[in-house]
C-alpha cells in the first residue's frame, strides 16, 4: 500500500506545486490593490457625494465610528465636505499619478540604461553625466521650477514625478546589462548571431526584471510621498482637485480637532504601498525559476 | 582547397591603466600568433593561465577585431564584430565555454535555448530534440531549467546550441575545466565524436595536456601571447623541444610504476610574467635555463628546426639541451 501513493504523489509534485496560492500577506496585498483599482475606476459611481459637495450644516462631523451618523460614514472635513467621497476621488488621482511616475521612471531609466550599456562611449558618458546630474540635484527644487514656469497640468505632473527615481533604474539597468554581455548569457546569445533587441528583450531585461521589480516597489511609495509634499506646498495636485497627500496636506491643520480628515488618506497611502512592497517581494521570488 | 580558418600575424592589445593618476600600459594579450585549422582536424592550444589562449580563441571567431594581422574564415576575410554580416556568418562558428551554467540564461528552459540559433537564423524548429538526443540529453530535458541540470549535462546543452546551425568551426574554451573528471571524458568523447560525424574544424582551448592530446591531430604551445611551439601532439607532448613546453609536459602528474624512470619534475623559477612589463628578447628567458646573451636580446621567431623540421621559436633550438641543466636555476623534485 505504501508503494503506489507514493509515486503517485512524486509524480504529481510538479504541477501541483504551479497551482499553490500565494501566502496570506500577499493575498492580502493583491486583494487590497485590487480593491483600490475597483475604486479608481468607479469612482464615479461609488462616492455617495460629489467630492467638491459642501454640506455646510454638517462641518467637522465625526465618523460613524467615532460617533457620527451615516450620512457621511468617513466624517465630513471643514467645509464639510464628505471625506468617503474626496476619499475615493483621492485615490483615482493618486493611484494614477503613482503607477504613471514608476511605470514612467523605468522605462525611461532602463532605457537609457540599455542604451548606456549598448553603445558605451559617448553615448554612455552622455547618460551617466545626466545620471549624475539628476542625482545631485534636489529633486524637489526641480519640480518647483518646473511647476513654476509650465503651470500644472495631470500629464506634466506624471511626467515629472517620473523623472524622480529614473537614475536608479540606469544604473542598475546599464550595470547589469554590461556584466551580463561580458562574459555570461548575453555575450553567448550575441554571439549567436542575435540581433540587440533581441539579446536585451529576451534575455537581459527578464534576468534583470527582479532587481527592477524591487527598485519599483521602492519607489511606489516615493512617489506616493513626494506627490503629497508637492501637493503640500500647493504645486501638487490644486484644489478642487483631490489627492491623498493633497488631503493629507490640508488634514493636518485639524489634526488634534478631526483626526479623521488626515487619518482616512494616511491609511490609504500605507496600506497600498505596503501592498505594492509585499507583492514586489513575492513577484520577485515567483519570477526566478532558481528560487520555485 | 584553403583551410577553414586561417590566422595570420594576429595581435591584440589592451589598455590598461595603473592606479588614478598613473598613465595606461599596453598590454599584449596576443603577439603575431599565426594558425591554420582543417575542416574537421583539431587544433590544441595550451598555455598558463592568462597567456593570451582565449583572446586567441575570441580573435579566431572575429568576436574582436586583431589590432593588426588578418583572419580569414574559408578564405574569406572575418567581417566586422556585430554587423549584419557578422551575425550571419555565426551560423558558421560557434563557442563552447568553459562556464556552461554562465552561458546559459537560468530564466528559459534547455529546449528554448537550443532553439535560439536556429530562430536567429530562420531555421527549422523541429531541430531541437534530435539535437538533445545527439549530445545526449534526453526530450524531457528540453523543458528543465539550466540550474536543474548537473554540470556535464548543461556543458552538452551548450554543445548542442553551438551545433544546432550545423557549424563549420567551433571554439571550445577549456569546455571541460569547470567539469568532474568522471565528466570530462564523456565529454570529450562526445567532441570526437561529433568532429567525426559532422567534419567540424575546432580550436581546443584547454591547460589540460592530456585532454589535448585526446582530441587534437595538431597542438600549439602559447606563452606570453605567443606561440612557441607546434606540431603533432604525440611529438610536442612527448619530445617537446621549447624550454618552456619541457616544463608544462614535465608537470603532468604521472603514475609512477615499479623499475619505470622516474622523470623529474621541472619546476620554473620566477613569477609567472606580467603581460604588461614584456621581458626583452626571448620573453620566457628570465625562467630559462638555457638562456644565452642572445636570447635577452632578440625575439626568437617561430621557425621549423633543422633536425627534424618542428617548428620552434627558440634561439637554442637546434642545439641539444641535456634535461641535466635543469637542476640550475630550476630544482628538481624527487
Amino acid at each position: 500500500m505504501p508503494e503506489a501513493p507514493m509515486s503517485e504523489v512524486a509524480l504529481g509534485a510538479p504541477p501541483a506545486r504551479k497551482r499553490e496560492l500565494p501566502p496570506p500577506l500577499v493575498m492580502f496585498g493583491l486583494i487590497w490593490i485590487g480593491l483600490m483599482l475597483v475604486v479608481a475606476l468607479a469612482a464615479d459611481l461609488i462616492s455617495p457625494f460629489a467630492y467638491t459637495a459642501l454640506d455646510l450644516r454638517n462641518r467637522l462631523s465625526p465618523p460613524v465610528f467615532m460617533g457620527g451618523d451615516w450620512l457621511h460614514p468617513l466624517g465630513t472635513d471643514e467645509l464639510g465636505r464628505d471625506v468617503l467621497s474626496r476619499l475615493i476621488y483621492s485615490i483615482r488621482t493618486s493611484l494614477i499619478i503613482a503607477f504613471g511616475a514608476t511605470i514612467v521612471g523605468a522605462v525611461l531609466g532602463t532605457t537609457l540604461g540599455f542604451l548606456a550599456a549598448h553603445f558605451r562611449g559617448i553615448v554612455e558618458n552622455a547618460v551617466m553625466a545626466l545620471v549624475d546630474f539628476s542625482a545631485s540635484i534636489p529633486f524637489l527644487i526641480l519640480a518647483l521650477a518646473v511647476l513654476a514656469f509650465f503651470g500644472n497640468s495631470m500629464l506634466l505632473f506624471v511626467l515629472l514625478l517620473g523623472l524622480h527615481a529614473w537614475e536608479r533604474y540606469a544604473r542598475i539597468a546599464r550595470g547589469l546589462a554590461i556584466s551580463a554581455s561580458a562574459q555570461g548569457y548575453a555575450g553567448a546569445v550575441r554571439q549567436l548571431g542575435a540581433r540587440p533587441l533581441r539579446v536585451y528583450g529576451r534575455h537581459i531585461l527578464p534576468n534583470i526584471a527582479s532587481t527592477l521589480i524591487v527598485s519599483m516597489t521602492l519607489a511606489f511609495p516615493e512617489v506616493i510621498l513626494l506627490e503629497s509634499g508637492l501637493s503640500f506646498l500647493g504645486l501638487g495636485v490644486q484644489p478642487p482637485a483631490t489627492s491623498l497627500g493633497n488631503m493629507v496636506g490640508f488634514g493636518r491643520e485639524y489634526l488634534t480637532r478631526a483626526p479623521w480628515i488626515l487619518l482616512a488618506p494616511a491609511v490609504v497611502i500605507v496600506l497600498t504601498t505596503l501592498s505594492v512592497s509585499l507583492i514586489g517581494d513575492w513577484l520577485r521570488d515567483r519570477l526566478d525559476p532558481t528560487l520555485r | 582547397m584553403s583551410a577553414l580558418l586561417e590566422a595570420r600575424g594576429v595581435s591584440r592589445s589592451y589598455r590598461l591603466r595603473r592606479g588614478i593618476l598613473g598613465g595606461s600600459v599596453e598590454v599584449r594579450a596576443v603577439d603575431h600568433v599565426s594558425l591554420t585549422i582543417e575542416r574537421g582536424r583539431t587544433l590544441g592550444l595550451v598555455g598558463e593561465s592568462g597567456c593570451g589562449k582565449s583572446t586567441t580563441g575570441r580573435l579566431a571567431l572575429g568576436l574582436e577585431r586583431p589590432d593588426s594581422g588578418e583572419v580569414r574564415f574559408d578564405g574569406t576575410p572575418m567581417p566586422s564584430p556585430n554587423s549584419a554580416e557578422w551575425r550571419r556568418s555565426r551560423a558558421r562558428m560557434q563557442m563552447v565555454f568553459q562556464d556552461p551554467l554562465g552561458a546559459l540564461d537560468r530564466r528559459l528552459p534547455i529546449g528554448a535555448q537550443v532553439a535560439e540559433p536556429l530562430e536567429i537564423h530562420g531555421l527549422d524548429n523541429a531541430r531541437v530534440i534530435p539535437l538533445l538526443e545527439s549530445v545526449g540529453l534526453r526530450r524531457d530535458h528540453a523543458a528543465r531549467y539550466p540550474h536543474e541540470l548537473s554540470g556535464g549535462q548543461r556543458q552538452r546543452a551548450v554543445l548542442a546550441r553551438a551545433l544546432a546551425t550545423d557549424p563549420a568551426f567551433l571554439v571550445c574554451d577549456e569546455p571541460i575545466s569547470a567539469l568532474d573528471v568522471s565528466i570530462q571524458a564523456q565529454v570529450m568523447n562526445l567532441l570526437t565524436d561529433i568532429q567525426a560525424e559532422r567534419g567540424v574544424g575546432m580550436l581546443f582551448i584547454s591547460h589540460d595536456l592530456r585532454a589535448v592530446r585526446q582530441v587534437s591531430h595538431r597542438v600549439a604551445v602559447m606563452y606570453l601571447g605567443r606561440i612557441v611551439e607546434e606540431g603533432e601532439p604525440d611529438a610536442v607532448l612527448h619530445r617537446p623541444a621549447h624550454p618552456y613546453s619541457r616544463a608544462l609536459v614535465s608537470a603532468i602528474p604521472q603514475p609512477r610504476r615499479a623499475g619505470a624512470r622516474f622523470a623529474p619534475r621541472i619546476v620554473l623559477q620566477g613569477d609567472p610574467p606580467n603581460p604588461a612589463d614584456r621581458p626583452s628578447g626571448c620573453a620566457f628567458h628570465p625562467r630559462c635555463a638555457f638562456a644565452t646573451d642572445i636570447c635577452r636580446a632578440v625575439v626568437p621567431e617561430l621557425a621549423p628546426r633543422a633536425s627534424d623540421g618542428r617548428t620552434v621559436a627558440c634561439h637554442r633550438a637546434d642545439d641539444d639541451l641535456p634535461a641535466e641543466a635543469w637542476t640550475t636555476p630550476l630544482e628538481r623534485v624527487a
